[in-house]
């Protein structure tokens, strides 16, 4: 909005001398964009410079792509951390975006009102409670609970598809991808019930009047005019489950290979970091770690692109349907 | 938890005392007692508690309790961290000075005390000739044995009660992935009676760089060939230290870590430190020594390990596959790092005096604090070489004890 599209007795009442309250308050708010911008672009900076030793030794493609982690021979390869967080991600997302979605229809759709605050309070308060929580019930109940399970896969459809087969000793990618689902269910549901709620009263009960179901008003109405928005709820759920660090730590196996099972131990970007940093005294060990977290960061901003392109293409099909 | 607290009670009940007794008779002493060349105050001494084998030594020692400026800083293992905190509490109560010591891993303590920015650094690895090189700016460093401390092989085997036993041979195995299930031929045979089940083995490792790590691999890069081949690729330097190339296994952060994994598993194994195994009841394998005796790891086996008959000048020695008959074949040492002339480093006279001072009484008196603690204390043939390393601590060449 410019100034001059104000009615005239407003703008000569805003006026002052020297810039007017309009100009001023850009002015903020282009400096509070710049206070985000230029954390970001220190961090990357910085890290690339700390980190310039681990590229000249191994390369880019060397070191991104490299399958083999060992500090005592000053190999360091990315790739067994990479596979990791993509796995795990790829898990937690597989079963909380189904999870996550249903349970913001339930609350928007299908409960009565009362239901509604108790359920929804309750989501909620899931994503209040630390990770590091998170982590120990996963570790402690979860990892045992699972077991069972994860053993009966990997002896019946494991003994044909090496992807599920065992040994199963208990920390894994599965073990890590469901903690992190639970962890990202909240945040998703949370966000998508928004997003349901605030579907069109007069295009649901057109629906409705042309003797729609509840299920019809679901289908045709409040999913795809929310679908953008779910889309960005999901991408906040995934940006969580890639950078999660403690719990996933905690449940994960910390063994720094391609593990060849979901039921193998693994490593994550994040947790490795966490893990080794604070003892990294081998050659380029803690300057390889801080090229991890580059790789992190670059994955993180990729994902988050990704999702503001697929978004633009669905606004533009929500426009369609509406 | 609740007993630990109740021994925590218990500690200070103690510490009152001590300072109740150190008070009654520091008033007329304390004031000269921080310049140079005093005579020890009879009171500090009459404090003393008998510190089990480091008063054996003959003569009586005696504390001085140099002040400096009330406090020191330290740096480096987070093994001896429990018992650096305990002695910096009671050497507080006798003598005024405060400990600070950051407990951020034997490393970080070297490049601290490399880079000159504490009194001291802890390690539980002696220094590498490549960081004496690097420390030469500052000066000669001198190492001082402080405490000894073992790593045990714990398990998780549902119904047995008995130990097992084990041969090197059987550790490695299990650590380099090729003995796979409970009932191996190669365990079996080493355990006669023992009805071992056919559970499969699940290998539990550090997943942080770790001084006990070190002492572990260390010890398996001396009894294993194989260990040295397969993980090492044949370069004993590579198979051994805080962090390796585990062939097989889970990595898990910290001792707790490490033995919530193997409680979680019917099958598990790892190696964590005694003290801690001892002070959570979890079992664990004697194991076979150089002499071929099976020993169970314990405070005295600790000891026994460490007491050798002769030590290297500069105290830098290896006690893993100990020669030692009843000794503790996974033993290791934490040594206190320091430099030998302190008035390159330190800002006063004063503060090397502190240090050294403590040092003294950490040797001597501090050393009751191990036991308790679950810590082999140091032995008697190794105190009148700790005592010369402390002794040869000087300002410019002037000897800082008498």
């Amino acid at each position: 909005m410019t100034p001059g599209s104000h009615a005239g007795g407003i703008r000569t009442l805003a006026r002052r001398p020297g810039l007017s309250q309009d100009g001023w308050f850009r002015l903020a708010l282009r400096g509070v964009a710049l206070l985000v911008i230029v954390p970001i672009l220190w961090m990357m900076v910085d890290t690339f410079s700390v980190t310039v030793p681990v590229w000249e030794r191994f390369g880019i493609p060397g070191f991104v792509v490299g399958a083999r982690w060992a500090p005592s021979f000053t190999i360091y390869g990315a790739l067994p951390f990479i596979y990791g967080t993509i796995l795990t991600s790829a898990i937690a997302m597989l079963i909380a975006v189904p999870v996550a979605v249903l349970i913001a229809l339930l609350i928007t759709e299908i409960l009565p009102a009362r239901a509604r605050t108790a359920v929804a309070v309750t989501v909620d308060l899931l994503a209040a409670i630390p990770s590091v929580v998170y982590g120990l019930w996963g570790l402690l109940v979860l990892v045992p609970f699972l077991r069972p399970f994860e053993q009966a896969v990997a002896g019946t459809l494991g003994t044909v598809i090496p992807f599920l087969a065992g040994p199963t000793p208990g920390p894994s990618y599965f073990a890590a991808g469901v903690v992190v689902s639970i962890m990202i269910v909240p945040i998703i549901a949370a966000l998508s019930r928004e997003v349901f709620a605030a579907t069109p009263r007069l295009q649901r009960e057109a629906v409705r009047a042309l003797g729609g179901t509840r299920w019809d008003v679901i289908r045709t109405v409040v999913l795809p005019i929310g679908r953008s928005g779910v889309l960005a709820a999901i991408i906040l759920g995934l940006a969580r489950a890639i950078g999660e660090t403690i719990a996933v730590t905690m449940v994960i196996g910390n063994a720094p290979k391609i593990g060849a099972s979901i039921f193998s131990p693994g490593f994550t970007l994040a947790s490795v970091i966490a893990n080794e940093f604070n003892e990294a005294n081998q050659e380029l060990h803690p300057e390889a770690l801080i090229a991890l977290g580059l790789v992190l960061l670059v994955i993180s901003v990729l994902v988050n692109g990704l999702a503001i392109l697929i978004r633009g293409r669905f606004a533009r099909g929500v426009g369609r349907v509406a | 938890m609740t007993i630990h607290r109740l021994k925590r009670l218990g500690a200070m009940g103690l510490i009152a005392t001590v300072f109740v007794g150190a008070c009654s008779g520091s008033g007329a002493t304390s004031a000269p007692s921080n310049a140079p060349g005093v005579a020890p105050s009879a009171a500090q001494t009459a404090g003393a508690a008998s510190a089990p084998d480091a008063t054996t030594g003959g003569s009586a020692v005696t504390y001085r309790c140099g002040k400096g400026d009330g406090q020191l800083n330290g740096a480096g293992s987070t093994f001896i961290f429990p018992l650096l905190s305990k002695m910096g509490e009671d050497y507080n109560t006798k003598c005024g000075v405060k400990l600070n010591y950051q407990s951020i891993g034997s490393g970080g303590g070297i490049k601290q005390w490399t880079a000159n920015t504490v009194d001291f650094g802890a390690s539980d690895a002696y220094l590498k000739d490549s960081e004496i090189q690097a420390a030469a700016a500052n000066g000669e460093p001198v190492e001082i044995p402080a405490t000894f401390g073992a790593v045990v092989v714990a398990y998780n085997l549902q119904g047995l009660s008995a130990p097992i036993q084990m041969t090197p041979d059987i550790v490695a195995g299990i650590f380099l992935g090729t003995i796979t299930k409970w009932n191996d031929p190669a365990i079996a045979a080493q355990n006669a009676g023992v009805n071992l089940p056919a559970t499969d083995i699940s290998v539990v490792h550090r997943s942080d760089g770790s001084g006990t790590t070190s002492i572990f691999t260390t010890y398996l890069t001396a009894v294993s060939p194989d260990w040295v081949t397969t993980v090492g690729g044949g370069d004993p330097t590579k198979s051994a230290g805080k962090e390796v190339e585990w062939p097989t296994g889970l990595g898990a952060s910290g001792n707790e870590g490490v033995t919530q994994g193997i409680n979680q598993t019917d099958g598990g194994v790892g190696y964590i430190e005694l003290a801690y195994a001892l002070k959570n009841n979890i079992p664990f394998a004697t194991l076979q020594n150089k002499s071929g005796n099976f020993i169970v790891p314990s405070l005295d086996s600790v000891k026994a390990a460490a007491d050798l008959p002769t030590y290297p000048g500069d105290l830098r020695f290896n006690l893993a596959n100990t020669d030692s008959a009843q000794g503790y074949p996974i033993t290791g040492t934490t040594w206190i790092i320091v430099y030998k002339d302190l008035s390159k480093v330190l800002k006063s006279q004063e503060r090397a005096q502190a240090l050294v001072d403590f040092l003294w009484w950490a040797i001597h008196e501090g050393q009751g604090d191990a036991a308790p603690l679950f810590y082999g204390s140091i032995p008697a043939s190794l105190l009148a070489q700790d005592e010369a390393a402390v002794t040869s601590l000087n300002w410019g060449g002037t000897p800082l004890l008498p």
